[in-house]
């Protein structure tokens, strides 16, 4: 037999396989085939005939976006294009980043990775315990990634790109090595992530905040292209990273911030996750696992 | 008060709406763009430094008397794009008869740097337009209380949004001068009724209600509990019926008859029937 998850609206009614009448508030219910049907017809618990049900839609359970916690909780779609994340003091938003990785690949879309804070192995690592295999899909010209941190390196005692004294320079020829990447990897039939992990480390390349904010200002240029979407992470810890953060939560979309508990650390709740749209506010509890995080709603 | 010192004519001629994201102004700011739109006695130019030009364009599809600037676009010149737009360019345009939005003076002023963008709001409001209206995001200054001083010293009516208190109304506090060299300082509740925009003055709280409000909730200890404490009425009347065995029995009760002791004299005791306290003068 096979499993779905079916998402309802609110109903009332008769179930047409055991005849119970039930009331039901809208959410997912879970069902199980009945087997060597055709079309298929399934044992409801709590629904009518699928004439009766005003929208009923098929999720499978392989889905990550449903199944798996932080994915379901964050429900990005293609429609979100500006994704601003913000990671307070001593927390680290990077799980958000490669579960986003892995709806990314799960959707066959494209990404430009530009990781200035972690290497590719690291991406790499984390994504075979999600379950995907991100240098495969570099392989595949599905992602392209742009690492400074290897080029900052190669340049110590050069003062030649990421380390020259021009920064407007610097940030000029950084954004036309993303704009490359972005049309290497684009396609007119797949959604594009520009991520960017994280901006707030081109303040320690020693690049001024108003060339930060015109960065910024072209990233959030790229969605102009319909097919393009931009996921900016930024990391606060002092008055300008703030600055940084806040221009970007005026404008995005989905807003995710990410901070430790107030009152120190605890074994079961590792911090605080907030999405916020222009519909509301949600928060979450999270702890993060080897293999994953789960989170739960907080008051 | 405040609604009419915006919306009426003649028109104030530079407000300044200063806001953060906790206290966000774009709500007045987008109703004093749409009652100018709605008026369509004068044209709006609508200069963009911070949202995105497309979508916002695409909010105005149906209106006439609205010109969109595109100041977001290759701002630093890295495109090469000689279609670029100039914000002096652009103003040296403006004639009488406009009404002048700005999305974001601090982009602005990252953009052109703070010398540069006070000239250039001080030459367009002495270009003689109509209204001059500026959205200032504080918490996106590095300097704020710098340039929030030399802008408001610019503008005519200058708007701080302030955090709710008491009431669920959102606060403004303004300065507005007047024509006549008057100065008017105040703080106003205002909310959004729909479209409509209503202001009032903030009303002396009485005394009782903020002392109801400030009182606190009597916590039920049956909500916090994993267990519960109560007792039901049956629990209730046994605990009442329930006699403890050690405590002492009220006068009333009959019971069995205190214990006695009887007490043979002997031959050698001398017991005295007189009570010797007799003598004390009590």
């Amino acid at each position: 037999m096979s499993e779905v998850i079916l998402e309802i609206e609110g109903f009332s009614g008769p179930c047409w396989v055991c005849k119970r009448t039930l009331i039901r508030s809208s959410g997912c219910v879970k069902q199980v085939a009945l087997a060597a049907a055709s079309p298929p017809k399934y044992h409801l618990d709590t629904l009518c005939s699928l004439s009766d049900i005003a929208v009923v839609t098929m999720i499978s359970l392989s889905d990550p976006r449903n199944s798996n916690p932080v994915l379901s909780a964050l429900k990005i779609k293609p429609q979100d294009k500006i994704i601003s994340i913000r990671e307070n003091l001593t927390a680290d938003s990077n799980f958000i980043l490669t579960h986003l990785i892995k709806q990314i690949l799960y959707e066959k879309n494209r990404l430009c990775l530009v990781s200035f804070h972690n290497p590719v192995e690291h991406y790499q690592y984390v994504g075979k315990k999600l379950g995907y295999d991100l240098l495969k899909a570099v392989e595949d010209n599905v992602v392209k990634i742009v690492e400074p941190i290897s080029d900052i390196v190669e340049n110590i005692g050069l003062e030649e790109n990421y380390l020259q004294e021009d920064k407007e320079n610097l940030v000029k020829c950084f954004y036309h090595d993303i704009k490359r990447c972005l049309s290497d990897i684009s396609t007119e039939e797949t959604q594009t992530y520009l991520m960017v992990d994280d901006l707030s480390h081109l303040l320690d390349l020693g690049v001024d905040l108003s060339v930060i904010i015109n960065f910024v200002n072209y990233c959030v240029n790229f969605i102009n292209n319909d097919r393009v979407s931009v996921v900016l992470n930024s990391h606060v810890s002092s008055k300008i990273d703030e600055i940084i953060a806040n221009n970007l939560q005026y404008i995005a979309d989905v807003h995710i911030e990410v901070s430790p508990l107030n009152t120190g650390r605890s074994t079961d709740v590792t911090g605080f996750l907030t999405v916020e749209r222009s519909t509301g506010k949600s928060r979450y509890h999270y702890k993060a696992f080897d293999r994953g995080d789960k989170n739960f709603p907080s008051r | 008060m405040l609604k009419s010192y915006l919306t009426k004519q003649p028109y104030t001629k530079f407000i300044l709406i200063e806001d953060t994201l906790q206290e966000q102004g774009k709500q007045i700011f987008h109703y004093l763009v749409k009652t100018h739109i709605d008026k369509g006695q004068y044209k709006v130019q609508y200069f963009v430094f911070h949202e995105n030009f497309p979508r916002l364009r695409s909010t105005f599809t149906n209106t006439i008397n609205v010109c969109l600037h595109d100041l977001t676009g290759d701002v630093c010149g890295w495109d090469e794009n000689e279609e670029r737009k100039d914000f002096e360019s652009s103003i040296s345009e403006l004639n009488g008869g406009d009404v002048v939005i700005v999305d974001s003076l601090a982009h602005a002023i990252y953009q052109y740097g703070l010398g540069e963008t006070y000239r250039l709001i001080n030459n367009v409001k002495n270009q003689g337009v109509q209204q001059i209206i500026a959205l200032l995001h504080t918490d996106l200054l590095k300097e704020k209380e710098k340039i929030c001083s030399l802008f408001e010293h610019l503008s005519t009516l200058n708007l701080n949004i302030e955090p709710k208190f008491i009431s669920e109304n959102r606060r403004a506090q303004y300065t507005h001068k007047k024509s006549g060299g008057k100065v008017i300082t105040q703080i106003e509740e205002y909310k959004f009724e729909g479209t409509n925009f209503v202001t009032q003055k903030i009303e002396k709280p009485s005394v009782k209600k903020l002392l109801d409000s400030t009182q606190m909730p009597q916590a039920d200890p049956e909500s916090i509990s994993t267990f519960r404490i109560g007792l039901t009425d049956e629990e209730k009347i046994s605990r009442d019926q329930l006699v403890l065995p050690y405590l002492p029995k009220s006068e009333t009760q009959t019971g069995k008859e205190e214990g006695k002791i009887f007490y043979e004299f002997d031959q050698r005791d001398d017991w005295d029937e007189e009570d010797p306290d007799d003598d004390l003068d009590i």
